[in-house]
């Protein structure tokens, strides 16, 4: 494996053209790719691939049955988050603009460059390694988040509001010293050692909180 | 007789009885109908064109009055031309929808004289112009077509179609002109703006003028064709093949001058028009100018011009419509380049890929030969594919070609237009059924014909079934022999609403078109490529919803006149 390709990726090729698919294939692995390969958009649904680390999907727009097109919107439905580089026999501009805009990473016409393919995986993997991190910092803070108890996060937003202790005090209605007390657990328990790392941290949170919002 | 030189008068009357003899045969077989009328509007001869058209005997027409026969009249109806001529003694013209004849006539009487110059009747020329509307539409509508498709073959076109204009706007004035002086200037004016329009200095037209004519004839003596026999001459008007020249002047065994004269397009040798006409030795004196030429001249031209009318319009339709069947072939290759990219570019992907990866596997150390090997076996695999591909599209793409009429195994053609298709099919979700006959012998054909028949038909089915739900795009194709018709039978069946019933026959009309982007040409130029071959072709629509196609080719026989099997 080369020194500069993540760890634990899995580029996935679909592509219902078993020439071209097995070209692929050999293009990556020979260049240090993990690959595995479907024949056509269905069987890769039907794989019902999770993953758990860095991933992309080289991924032809004509196939019978289910096309690219279709199955990048079926990942979207699916909440997967799988970065996709398009590799087409004839692609028509409109197409093209659709799945860029959909958040595809590049569109590649056949016959294509190994560096173009080659630096668009990389690309994508990269995006997808991102992703991954971002969504384990989530998870690391609101599991923090959900150990304080309601006080503790009364004073948290007061905190971060850039309140003092006082006037959260009189906010909430207890002593400064009490707010004292709390404020030094919330710190403890995000596991942050200044206040500018705690709003850091809220604004994780409240992306996330949007984010489901928008998602309802 | 009339004011003509001395020299044309007296050759007039000596052979006044061959000139007679001959007339009367042009009249008797020429194509267009024809009647001579006397004073009391009395039919004296019809020729069997005329006849023909009526459904009648030609003696059983003499002496009848023409109101009666054809307009089914008692009296002359209004604005007939031979009662103006009987008022004037002048030529006369006019359109008429004649029921008895089934059609729209210009009808054009010439006064007919006596020795002594006294009007005895007239000539009637029937010309059916509805014929010649229809032609003219269709020109219309092809040329639009044309023009429309390319502007570069539009101007080339537009060049013949002006020759063809000038040629019959000739013929019509000549047709029309109302006295005899008229038709010497109206002819040397035409010739005049013909050779003037560019490149038309081959367009001569001589007129009795022996002297310059003979001086031709010498000069050009070497390249002289041999002139059709006088005996093999049935009509003074006949069509040019390729090498005639134009004007010829020869004397005869028995002393007469027989002279040549002909209007030819110089974009197609084909087209063209001659007119002989024969002299006595006294008429070869020079005749300087013909200023009123003898009323036999009239007739002469519109003869002329008749041939010469009808000849220049089909000729340049002929043109026209294999200039269209190739810019169909260009249109219908538009729509196959897309398909062919991309049949290209998956080898093409795939060999740069393999090629790519072998050269990465050479640089580990040690190199992985194995995987270097089975790369390298794609990379031809893949190269051959792309061959195959670019191997059967080339001959589709090819402009210009004579037809070959060979025995071709249509099962094999029809697999090779369909690999052609196959991504196009398979992209669509199209169920294709093939029902070959195990026993089909080869037919008679020219292959890239009718594999541009076979790509018709199915790329007019695809885009037939491409609206239908998935479930019900289907294509059926068969193969199979008549042995009773000797006939082999190909038929594309498909489930999509190709046509209304009822428009079995006008779809394979030119420019009839379902598709918004469709010329309309498919499957006219289908049908005559079929019926060329001795072939049949033909549409219907199925109880269940569906549409056939029916291609019948000749099958091709052996030595011992069986069946030719593969």
């Amino acid at each position: 494996m080369n020194d500069g390709i993540l760890s634990g990726h899995i580029v996935y090729v679909v592509d219902d053209d078993d020439d071209v698919r097995r070209g692929i294939e050999r293009l990556l692995r020979a260049s240090g790719y993990a690959c595995r390969s479907f024949s056509n958009a269905v069987a890769f649904l039907d794989a019902g691939i999770r993953p758990s680390g860095p991933v992309c999907l080289v991924l032809d727009i004509r196939m019978p049955s289910m096309s690219g097109v279709e199955l990048q919107t079926r990942l979207t439905e699916l909440g997967l988050f799988i970065p996709i580089i398009f590799v087409t026999g004839h692609g028509d501009i409109p197409t093209c603009v659709k799945t860029l805009k959909a958040g595809a990473v590049s569109f590649l016409s056949k016959p294509f460059d190994e560096q173009a393919l080659l630096s668009a995986v990389d690309e994508a993997l990269n995006l997808s390694k991102n992703e991954f991190e971002k969504q384990a910092r989530l998870v690391d803070v609101k599991r923090r988040y959900d150990l304080l108890t309601s006080r503790e996060r009364d004073v948290f937003a007061g905190v971060v509001r850039g309140l003092l202790n006082k006037q959260i005090g009189d906010e909430l209605g207890i002593a400064e010293k009490t707010v004292k007390v709390h404020r030094a657990r919330v710190m403890e328990k995000m596991a942050v050692e200044s206040v500018a790392s705690l709003v850091r941290l809220s604004q994780i949170l409240s992306e996330n909180e949007s984010c489901a919002m928008r998602e309802c | 007789m009339l004011d003509v030189g001395d020299g044309v008068a007296s050759l007039e009357l000596e052979s006044a009885e061959a000139w007679a003899a001959f007339w009367r045969g042009i009249f008797d077989i020429h194509l267009d109908p024809l009647a001579l009328l006397d004073m009391r509007y009395r039919i004296v001869r019809v020729n069997h064109a005329l006849a023909d058209a009526l459904g009648r005997r030609a003696e059983d027409l003499i002496g009848k009055r023409c109101f009666e026969v054809f307009h089914g009249m008692s009296c002359p109806i209004a604005n007939c031309p031979h009662a103006r001529l009987l008022e004037d003694g002048c030529a006369h013209a006019e359109e008429f929808a004649i029921e008895s004849l089934g059609g729209i006539y210009w009808i054009s009487v010439t006064p007919v004289f006596n020795t002594e110059g006294e009007l005895i009747g007239s000539l009637h020329i029937a010309r059916n112009v509805s014929h010649y509307k229809a032609l003219e539409s269709e020109l219309r509508f092809a040329r639009d077509a044309v023009m429309a498709r390319s502007e570069e073959r539009a101007r080339e076109i537009k060049q013949h179609v002006r020759f063809g204009q000038l040629l019959v706007s000739l013929a019509l004035d000549i047709g029309r002109a109302k006295s005899e002086e008229g038709i010497l200037s109206l002819i040397q004016q035409g010739v005049t703006e013909i050779a003037a329009s560019g490149g038309y200095d081959r367009c001569v037209f001589w007129i009795l003028d022996g002297k310059v004519a003979r001086a031709v004839a010498r000069g050009e003596k070497k390249g002289a064709p041999s002139d059709p026999h006088p005996e093999d001459v049935t009509d003074s008007v006949w069509l040019l093949e390729a090498s005639a020249r134009l004007g010829v002047l020869s004397q005869l065994p028995d002393g007469r001058t027989r002279f040549v004269v002909a209007l030819m397009s110089p974009q197609n040798e084909r087209c063209g028009a001659a007119i002989q006409v024969e002299f006595s030795p006294t008429a070869g004196r020079p005749v300087e100018r013909m200023e009123a030429p003898p009323q036999r001249l009239r007739l002469f031209c519109q003869v002329f011009a008749n041939a010469l009318w009808r000849h220049a319009d089909l000729e340049e339709l002929h043109s026209l419509r294999s200039e269209l069947t190739h810019l169909d072939r260009v249109a219908r290759l538009g729509q196959l380049t897309a398909m062919l990219a991309h049949e290209l570019n998956q080898p093409l992907a795939a060999t740069l890929c393999n090629a790519q990866a072998a050269v990465r596997l050479l640089g580990r150390t040690p190199p992985d030969l194995k995987e270097i090997g089975l790369a390298l076996d794609d990379i031809v695999d893949n190269a051959r594919r792309a061959g195959d591909v670019v191997k059967r599209t080339r001959e589709l793409f090819k402009s210009e070609r004579t037809a070959v009429v060979q025995k071709v195994n249509l099962c094999v053609l029809v697999e090779r237009v369909l690999s052609l298709l196959h991504n196009e099919i398979a992209i669509s979700e199209i169920s294709l059924t093939r029902s070959f006959d195990p026993s089909m012998p080869l037919v008679l054909g020219d292959e890239v014909q009718l594999q541009q028949v076979v790509v018709n038909l199915m790329t007019n089915a695809l885009d037939a079934v491409r609206g239908k739900p998935r479930n019900e795009r289907k294509i059926l194709i068969g193969i199979q022999p008549d042995f009773s018709s000797r006939m082999g039978v190909l038929s594309v069946r498909d489930t999509g609403d190709g046509f209304v019933p009822g428009q079995e026959t006008l779809i394979f009309k030119p420019f009839h078109t379902t598709k918004a982007e469709g010329m309309g040409m498919g499957l006219a130029i289908c049908k005559q490529i079929v019926e060329r071959l001795g072939g049949a072709i033909g549409a219907e629509r199925l109880v269940k919803g569906e549409t056939e196609f029916r291609v019948s080719l000749p099958l091709a026989m052996d030595e011992n006149n069986e069946p030719h099997l593969p």
